[in-house]
């Protein structure tokens, strides 16, 4: 059986990347915590991610400074990349879907549920869109 | 004109009763001379006869030279009258006469002197005020403390006050130069609305805001037509006022709205997602179960005294915060207060020190407020301190209080920003704390409180070396 895509959480609340942590787990995927954009940074250059779930706001590196370093590097161009924001924080969401081509943009508070409903779907549409490449 | 008039004179008045008698006894000769003629006596009276009409007519004759003579002058005054200018002084005489026509035109005279004084002291009166009021009207002008201008046709600034001149960090007179020119170079840039203002008849109001920060100042600049403007001389009227206070603080408000916006919607999110978790999944062990409960509970916990510290900022924006004393059981305050930032001094590894004497005095306090006080700072200690820094708290007991001292190994505060940190809405410009969630009320509340309970609250602080903060809460009721 294939390993399913592992998943990157970066989040400096730590209460909300558990929990989002566990039920990603109990849908089988792989999960890796970053508690800020700099660490994610430094996960992403060590290993392999299939998806990123990055909070906008965040110390030191942001959600969107974290996306548009990974658009520069051409390892990580195509890896989809899912923002979450609370809605006080009012996001271009044009802007960040055109210039850094994010794949989706939903907002706290959320269901865990949707979100893990929204991971399976950008990882299938990314794997369809890799088939038809090739 | 003659200061003469008035009454005619006694003697000339004697001479005219003497007239009129004589002219009686004339005429009563006349009436004597008919009679003794149709009584055939005239013959022997005939010198009587001829000498009275002779008598008759000199008296007549004199009478009506005295009327002649009478009009003739004022003819030739109103002669003379008709060819002077007429800023010329009237040459116009009383007439010494009692004749009614005289005592007319005398009359006339009067009126005219009278009112001719009534003009000229209305005219210096008018001139006084005018005066006055110019220069009453200058003093307000100057006084106002938003600055005004005139400008002409051409946007030159014809007249302009003091507080003008500071505004746009002018010395000297602005006049003769260009308003707009001056705008630009206060500003340092030519966003100007050029387009409205090309308009003459157009009112137009704008902010200016000096090169790109609102720190650096916000000018409200409105332009009016002048009313009642005919020359091109003064147009246009002119207002500036600095509005940069009012602009820093609606920003500041903008940013606690977001930031409490934040604040709110992070632990709600936290409760609904492992609310959600326990009620989807199945076959979660029991401790797990525990520890999403405890979590949830945490978060209520958190959005509660959230929702507290913003109806105290309420409250005390409003003037009205008050306290509900008890005598208070320090230690225990001390230990509620630790356990509530634990969790945040444990997620960063934090190393927390406690110097706290036995049997601590109690104190008659408001424990809700002086414990959120308290949180605030041992909060504000873990929030600025690095991943495995330091932070501290002694208590010390002296007569008549007891002294709070919060110490961390933090980023520390600029000294030119220490004088603001209890301000309200007040967040450092150090990139190191605009990281960090923080509504800027937190330090302003806890100072706050402490001038309530009559004690004070300080700060020692330096930059990347740490801070101190030292709450002092007097014993007795302050």
């Amino acid at each position: 059986m294939p390993d399913l895509p592992s998943i990157l959480i970066a989040e400096d609340n730590r209460v909300m990347a558990d929990v989002l942590r566990f039920n990603l787990a109990r849908s089988g995927f792989p999960v890796t915590v970053a508690s800020n954009g700099l660490m994610a940074v430094e996960l992403l250059q060590e290993g392999a991610f299939d998806l990123v779930i990055s909070d906008y706001q965040m110390p030191g590196m942001n959600g969107e400074e974290l996306c548009r370093w990974m658009r520069s590097d051409p390892r990580y161009r195509t890896v989809p990349v899912l923002m979450c924001s609370a809605k006080g924080y009012e996001l271009d969401v044009s802007r960040l879907q055109e210039e850094l081509d994010i794949s989706r943009i939903f907002y706290k508070p959320f269901s865990p549920r949707d979100v893990v409903e929204l991971v399976r779907l950008t990882l299938e549409q990314q794997s369809s869109f890799v088939t038809d490449e090739v | 004109m003659s200061s003469h008039i008035g009454e005619v004179p006694l003697t000339r008045r004697l001479v005219d009763h003497f007239l009129m008698f004589g002219l009686a006894c004339v005429l009563a000769c006349i009436v004597l001379s008919l009679l003794l003629g149709w009584n055939g006596l005239l013959a022997a009276q005939a010198p009587m006869t001829a000498i009275a009409p002779l008598l008759l007519l000199l008296v007549g004759g004199w009478m009506l030279r005295r009327t002649v003579r009478l009009n003739s002058e004022i003819e030739n005054q109103l002669r003379r009258m008709a060819v002077i200018s007429s800023s010329a002084e009237l040459p116009l005489q009383p007439l010494a006469d009692n004749e009614p026509a005289a005592i007319g035109w005398n009359a006339i005279l009067q009126r005219v002197a009278t009112a001719d004084s009534l003009a000229a002291v209305e005219a210096r009166l008018s001139r006084s005020l005018a005066g006055l009021d110019q220069h009453r009207l200058e003093r307000l002008i100057q006084s106002l403390p938003d600055g005004l201008a005139l400008t002409d046709a051409a946007g030159c600034i014809t007249h302009s006050n003091r507080s003008l001149d500071a505004l746009l960090d002018v010395e000297g007179s602005m006049a003769g130069q260009s308003m707009r020119d001056r705008l630009v170079q206060w500003a340092g840039h030519e966003e100007i609305p050029d387009d409205k203002l090309a308009e003459p008849l157009r009112t137009t109001v704008f902010e200016l805001c000096r090169g790109t920060s609102v720190a650096a100042g916000v000018l409200r600049v409105a332009r009016y037509p002048l009313a009642g403007s005919q020359s091109g001389n003064d147009v246009h009227v002119w207002l500036l006022r600095d509005v940069t206070q009012q602009r820093l603080a609606e920003e500041a408000r903008n940013q606690f709205v977001f930031t409490a916006t934040h604040e709110l919607r992070t632990p709600l999110a936290n409760i609904k997602a492992y609310a959600e978790t326990l009620v989807l999944h199945e076959g979660i062990d029991v401790e797990q179960q525990k520890s999403f409960c405890n979590t949830i509970n945490a978060e209520a916990t958190r959005l509660s005294r959230f929702v507290d510290e913003m109806l105290n900022i309420n409250q005390m924006e409003a003037g009205s915060l008050s306290l509900a004393r008890h005598e208070t059981d320090i230690e225990r305050l001390l230990q509620e207060a630790f356990e509530h930032v634990q969790p945040q001094m444990h997620q960063k590894n934090l190393e927390f020190q406690q110097a706290i004497p036995p049997k601590l005095s109690k104190l008659f306090v408001d424990k809700d407020k002086v414990s959120a006080a308290l949180v605030n700072l041992l909060g504000n200690a873990a929030k600025y301190t690095p991943d495995g820094g330091r932070v501290r708290l002694e208590v010390v007991e002296e007569p008549g209080e007891l002294l709070f001292h919060v110490e961390d190994s933090g980023i520390g505060i600029a000294a030119e920003e220490l004088s603001q940190v209890f301000n309200k809405f007040f967040r450092s410009s150090d990139d190191r704390v605009r990281d960090v969630s923080g509504n800027g009320l937190g330090l302003s509340f806890t100072q706050e409180v402490v001038r309530l309970h009559g004690g004070q609250l300080t700060v020692h602080s330096e930059l990347d070396k740490g801070s101190r903060f030292t709450m002092v809460l007097p014993k007795k009721q302050g």
